[in-house]
């Protein structure tokens, strides 16, 4: 419905769910007005111009990632969509309590099941269900990782419901992409939309690579000792190759690849130019699969041949540590709140969305005979894909994704659709709504770091829930603003 | 200290884009020497293009000119064209973006995405052919000075220097060996138009006609082109100049690269001759086995340079 601003260009309010900017048609929240009134200002060809400029600097700076599959064109511009979204300083304490009680209670659950078992030796968590997943690794069962941490680097998703309130709807404890994208975004927008930032106290976010680099070195073996910290990237042909370089570049340290690392006597050692250099952590963005083809998966030419054993000999740190996968797994992810209450003896602070498991017989019956009104997806995939989506798939569609779920019901969970947030996006000339998530990066390491704010990522197709970069997403700045009576 | 793998990266990063240089240079001076001589002599125009970039490719729509300047613009099936060396360069550069500058970064990835707009313009356009090579020789030059301006002088720089160097110094040899029978043949036919014309060509090939100039003056002599695009160690494209350059970078790159030892000792062999052995060679009846000999030492110096480390060590 369109909305009465003073404003040159048309902003439209959405009609479902909850609107980030409008508390109703023609009316801003009040941490939105000033923005509203920068953009009032600005005629729509000036815009355009700008919007133009911002493409240009993205594709000449090599801010891009790859499309699997696309022979030509394989490099894309990630979409960045310049209206700022906005979370006030209440809503980020909320959120960074909620996220440090979850990533602390993550941590522990990780430790527990890779150690004494005590949460499923009280059957809080089944037995049947952290044992079936395939990315509880048993052998490194008994294995301690450097300073007992195994999630370094998670980034949880959030979305918004109908009422305003934030929902976690997964985390990703193994190599959670996109945190580039948060940075080189600021820097975009202050470049381009500079007079935006007018009279908003907003949280910088350019120190994450800082923040990272502390948590890897608090975590690393004899660090600084001659020894190497590294980021370990599978190649310039990977998706998310531009963060694996950018990170490098920011923290200042090498970006190696499986042949640049050799082990010898359960050390790890980088090839450079003046012998062999000791390393000592990994900030590796290679799923564990691939880390080492001794290991896990013998074909992997990605790896590093004895990688895990040095990791077993405590020489090297990984992040993050080999197994950590498990507990972003989908039907994990259903347990969360009892593991929370069960090792923090807290209720959880951040809610989320009720998940049906399908290796539960009930649950499973429930998901097939409901799955035209679900969201069901496999508990391993990430990026949108493996998802059905029960109120906008065809009867067709229904019936055979149904049929694949027979053949491992396991490996299936069903969630309710929730109706995400909306928030104003140009396309086309025209501020019109779109629907948003947000994924926050959170540390852990001597202490929990949260970068302020986070991804967040847009659904730029009109009535589309997928906010994946690979299936026609794009981005936001996002603010947190300074509480200003602080 | 440095990955190994990115130090040949960086090897590699400014042997390409010393090439890209190259190509373009050779296209324009080429192009702006054929466009007056093809009136006075169209063969020997042919002739030029066809020692510097071998037959003509086949696009019959075209001039020929028009054909060369096309192919080893914006062919990049073609190896030796500039889009190849180009895409070669991003490539490189991609891959170890940690280690540059976004400046370098920027100017290459403008001037790549500058160079696929342009090849759009071209299919529609041809007469706009010259006009590309033109910017696209300037876009290099950007780059060059990015490169020059931001890059901290590190093993890094050290290694890009070496490759640009290589491949400078192997280019001007080429070019001299290519050339020489024809500057050779004008001489001796007295035909002093055609040896003041292919003198200031072979100088212009190599960037190096004004700085001829401040040494010699205007008089083109073939022994005094020779000599300066051999032996002189002021001016940048010279062999003697490009083996000074290279001995410096790898008298403080670490000895530890498996191809360093033979690179030493070639490089050390070459700068001996180049410094002292220069009446001898001056001398020799045929300069062109003194070209051929420094081009293969250079060529087993590159090659001991660029062996994966990892097969070294095993």
């Amino acid at each position: 419905m369109r909305s009465k601003v003073e404003s040159q260009v048309d902003w439209n309010a959405s009609e479902q769910g909850f609107d980030e900017i409008w508390l109703k048609p023609g009316k801003p929240r009040k941490h939105y007005e000033q923005l509203l009134k920068s953009f009032g200002n600005m005629s729509p060809e000036e815009i355009a111009r700008r919007e133009n400029l911002q493409y240009l600097s993205l594709l000449n700076q090599g801010i891009t990632f790859n499309v699997y599959g696309e022979a030509e064109g394989r490099e894309r511009v990630f979409p960045f969509d310049f209206v700022p979204r906005i979370i006030t300083a209440p809503e980020w304490d909320h959120l960074k309590r909620g996220l440090t009680q979850r990533i602390t209670a993550i941590n522990r659950f990780l430790l527990d099941i890779y150690g004494e078992q005590d949460i499923l030796h009280k059957g809080v968590v089944p037995w049947e269900l952290i044992l079936s997943r395939k990315e509880y690794r048993r052998e490194l069962r008994g294995i301690i990782p450097p300073r007992k941490v195994f999630t370094h680097v998670c980034g949880t998703d959030l979305i918004r419901d109908d009422r305003g309130d934030f929902l976690v709807l997964e985390d990703n404890c193994r190599c959670p992409s996109g945190v580039s994208y948060v940075v080189e975004n600021r820097n975009l927008l202050a470049r381009t939309f500079p007079e935006l930032f007018n009279r908003y106290p907003v949280r910088p976010v350019r120190d994450y690579p800082q923040m990272l680099l502390d948590t890897l070195s608090f975590v690393a073996p004899h660090y600084g000792e001659n020894s190497l910290a590294v980021v370990l990237t599978p190649g310039s042909y990977n998706s998310a190759f531009f963060e694996h370089s950018f990170l490098a570049r920011e923290m200042g340290i090498p970006l190696v690849e499986g042949r640049d690392l050799i082990v010898e006597d359960n050390q790890v050692f980088a090839r450079t130019t003046e012998g062999r250099q000791r390393v000592s952590v990994i900030y590796r963005r290679i799923d564990d699969d691939f880390i080492d083809p001794v290991a896990f998966n013998h074909d992997s030419t990605l790896g590093v041949p004895g990688l895990l054993n040095a990791y077993r000999a405590g020489t090297v740190a990984l992040a993050n540590a080999p197994g950590a996968g498990v507990a972003d797994d989908k039907a994990v992810y259903a347990f969360i709140p009892e593991i929370i209450r069960h090792y923090l003896s807290e209720e959880p602070i951040l809610k989320q969305v009720t998940t049906f498991t399908g290796y539960k017989p009930d649950d499973f019956k429930y998901m097939v005979d409901h799955a035209s009104e679900l969201v069901i997806k496999t508990t391993g995939d990430a990026g949108g894909y493996g998802m059905l989506m029960g109120p906008m798939a065809s009867k067709k569609e229904v019936k055979e994704y149904v049929a694949k779920m027979h053949e491992n019901p396991g490996n299936y969970v069903g969630q309710p659709l929730i109706e995400l947030s909306s928030h104003s996006t140009f396309i086309d000339g025209k501020f019109v709504p779109r629907r948003i998530d947000l994924r926050p990066y959170i540390l852990y390491g001597d202490r929990v770091r949260i970068l302020p704010g986070g991804l967040t990522r847009v659904a730029l197709k009109e009535g589309s829930y997928v906010v994946n970069s690979s299936q026609g997403g794009g981005s936001k700045d996002t603010w947190v603003l300074e509480d200003r009576r602080a | 200290m440095m990955l190994s793998r990115i130090a040949d990266s960086l090897y590699w990063m400014g042997r390409y884009i010393e090439r890209a240089e190259n190509t373009c240079r050779l296209l324009k001076a080429t192009h702006e020497f054929t466009v007056e001589l093809s009136g006075l002599n169209d063969e020997l125009a042919e002739q030029e293009w066809e020692l510097l970039f071998g037959p003509p490719p086949m696009n019959e729509g075209l001039t020929l000119n028009a054909r060369y300047i096309d192919s080893f613009m914006y062919d990049a099936s073609n190896p030796f064209s500039v889009i190849y060396s180009i895409e070669q360069a991003r490539s490189n550069a991609r891959s170890i973006g940690e280690v540059l500058t976004r400046e370098v970064i920027q100017q290459l990835n403008e001037m790549y995405h500058a160079m696929v707009s342009s090849r759009q313009a071209v299919a529609l356009n041809p007469a706009r052919l010259t006009d590309f090579t033109e910017a696209t020789h300037k876009d290099i030059l950007t780059l060059l000075g990015a490169i020059e301006h931001t890059l901290t002088r590190d093993q890094g720089w050290t290694y890009m220097k070496l490759g640009e160097a290589m491949e400078r110094t192997q280019r001007t040899l080429r070019v001299i060996e290519l050339k020489l029978p024809t500057l050779r043949a004008a001489h001796k036919a007295k035909d002093l138009s055609m040896t003041f014309a292919f003198g200031r060509k072979m100088l212009l090939d190599l960037a190096s006609l004004e700085n001829y100039r401040r040494v010699y003056g205007a008089r083109l002599e073939p022994d005094q082109v020779l000599r300066f695009l051999l032996f002189n160690d002021q001016t940048p494209r010279s062999v003697h100049s490009g083996l000074k350059r290279m001995k410096s970078y790898v008298d403080v790159l670490p000895s530890a690269h498996p191809g360093m030892p033979t690179m030493r000792r070639i490089l050390g062999r070459r700068l001996a001759e180049a410094q002292y052995d220069e009446a001898r060679i001056m001398a020799m009846n045929d300069l062109s086995e003194y070209t051929e000999r420094a081009y293969r030492d250079l060529l087993s110096a590159h090659e001991a340079m660029v062996k994966p480390q990892h097969e070294v060590e095993a």
